[in-house]
C-alpha cells in the first residue's frame, strides 16, 4: 500500500516502451536483422525486464512488513514454475526425438 | 508486530502465487502443443497482431490508472479513486471486448477450440486468463460501491488493495501471454 505517482508514471513509460520495442520485432525481424532464434530470445528478455517493471513499480507487496515472506513464496513459486515449465518441454521434445 | 491486513495480503499472495502455477501449466502445454496444428490454421495464419497490441496497450494503461486510483485512495479521495477505478473498468471491458471478438472470428474461420491440439491449449490458456479479468471486472464494480458508501477505513482500504493486487497480476500474466503465445508463435 506504498503506491507513488512517480513510480507509477515510470512504470508505465518503461512498460509502454518495453511492450512497443517487443512488438517492432515480432513484426519486423529481418528489419532488426535478427534471425528467428535471435528474435525469440530478444523478445523473451523484454517479457522478463517488462515482467520486472511490473513486480517492481506496481505490484507492492515488498514493501510491507511481510516482505520477506512475500518474497520467500514468490521466489519459491519461480522455482516451481522452472522446474515444471523448462522440464516439461524437455521431456516432452525428447520423446518426440526418440519415437521418430 | 504483523498486523491484520498484513497477513491478509500475504494470504491472497499466496493465492495469486499458486494461480500463476495454473497458468504456467498451461502456458508449458501450449509451449508443447503450437506446433500441433492437425493440417488446421497455425498462429502466423490466425492471429491479428495490431489488435493484440491494442489490448495489450488497454491492459497496461488500465493498470496505471489502477495505481493510481490506490493512490487517491491513500490520499482518501473518494471521488478520484471512483473516477480512476471506472477508467480502468472501461479499458478492461475494452480489453475483454476484443479478446471475445477475437475468440469469435476464430471459430468462425473453423478455427475453434475442437480443431487442433494448438487451438485447444490456445483457448484454454487465453480463456482462464479472460475468465479473471471478467472476475476482476466484476470485483472491481464490487468494490466501486464499496468506496461510495462505505468509509475508507483501514479493512477498507486493504481490500481494495487486494483488488488492485489481482489486476495488476493479471497485466503481469498477460505480458507472457503477449510474448509466448502471440510473440513466439508468431515467430516461429
Amino acid at each position: 500500500m506504498h503506491y507513488k505517482l512517480s513510480l507509477s508514471i515510470t512504470g508505465f513509460v518503461a512498460s509502454l516502451l518495453l511492450t512497443l520495442a517487443a512488438y517492432l520485432i515480432i513484426v519486423r525481424p529481418e528489419f532488426f536483422h535478427l534471425d528467428t532464434k535471435v528474435a525469440i530470445i530478444t523478445i523473451f528478455s523484454l517479457a522478463l525486464a517488462q515482467s520486472l517493471v511490473q513486480l517492481i513499480f506496481f505490484i507492492n507487496v515488498w514493501k510491507e512488513k511481510t516482505n520477506y515472506w512475500n518474497l520467500g513464496v514468490f521466489i519459491s513459486t519461480v522455482s516451481i514454475i522452472f522446474i515444471i515449465v523448462f522440464f516439461s518441454i524437455w521431456i516432452i521434445n525428447h520423446l518426440n526425438y526418440n519415437m521418430q | 508486530m504483523i498486523d491484520v491486513s498484513d497477513t491478509k495480503v500475504f494470504g491472497f499472495w499466496v493465492y495469486l502465487m499458486t494461480d500463476l502455477i495454473i497458468f504456467a501449466v498451461l502456458f508449458a502445454c501450449f509451449i508443447v502443443l503450437h506446433g500441433n496444428t492437425f493440417n488446421g490454421p497455425t498462429a502466423k495464419e490466425l492471429f491479428h497482431l495490431p489488435s493484440v497490441l491494442a489490448e495489450t496497450l488497454l491492459l497496461l494503461t488500465s493498470s496505471f490508472t489502477c495505481a493510481l486510483g490506490m493512490l487517491a485512495i491513500s490520499r482518501q479521495q473518494k471521488n478520484w479513486a471512483i473516477i480512476w477505478f471506472i477508467i480502468t473498468f472501461i479499458l478492461g471491458a475494452a480489453f475483454l471486448y476484443l479478446e471475445i471478438s477475437e475468440f469469435a472470428e476464430f471459430v468462425a474461420k473453423g478455427a475453434s477450440w475442437k480443431r487442433s491440439a494448438f487451438l485447444s491449449s490456445f483457448f484454454t490458456l487465453v480463456g482462464t486468463h479472460g475468465l479473471h479479468i471478467s472476475i476482476g471486472l466484476l470485483w472491481m464494480v464490487v468494490m466501486m460501491f464499496r468506496i461510495a458508501l462505505r468509509p475508507l477505513v483501514e479493512h477498507s482500504v486493504s481490500r481494495i488493495f487486494r483488488m488492485a493486487l489481482f489486476w495488476h497480476f493479471l497485466d503481469f500474466v498477460w505480458i507472457f501471454i503477449f510474448t509466448i503465445v502471440y510473440g513466439i508463435g508468431y515467430l516461429l
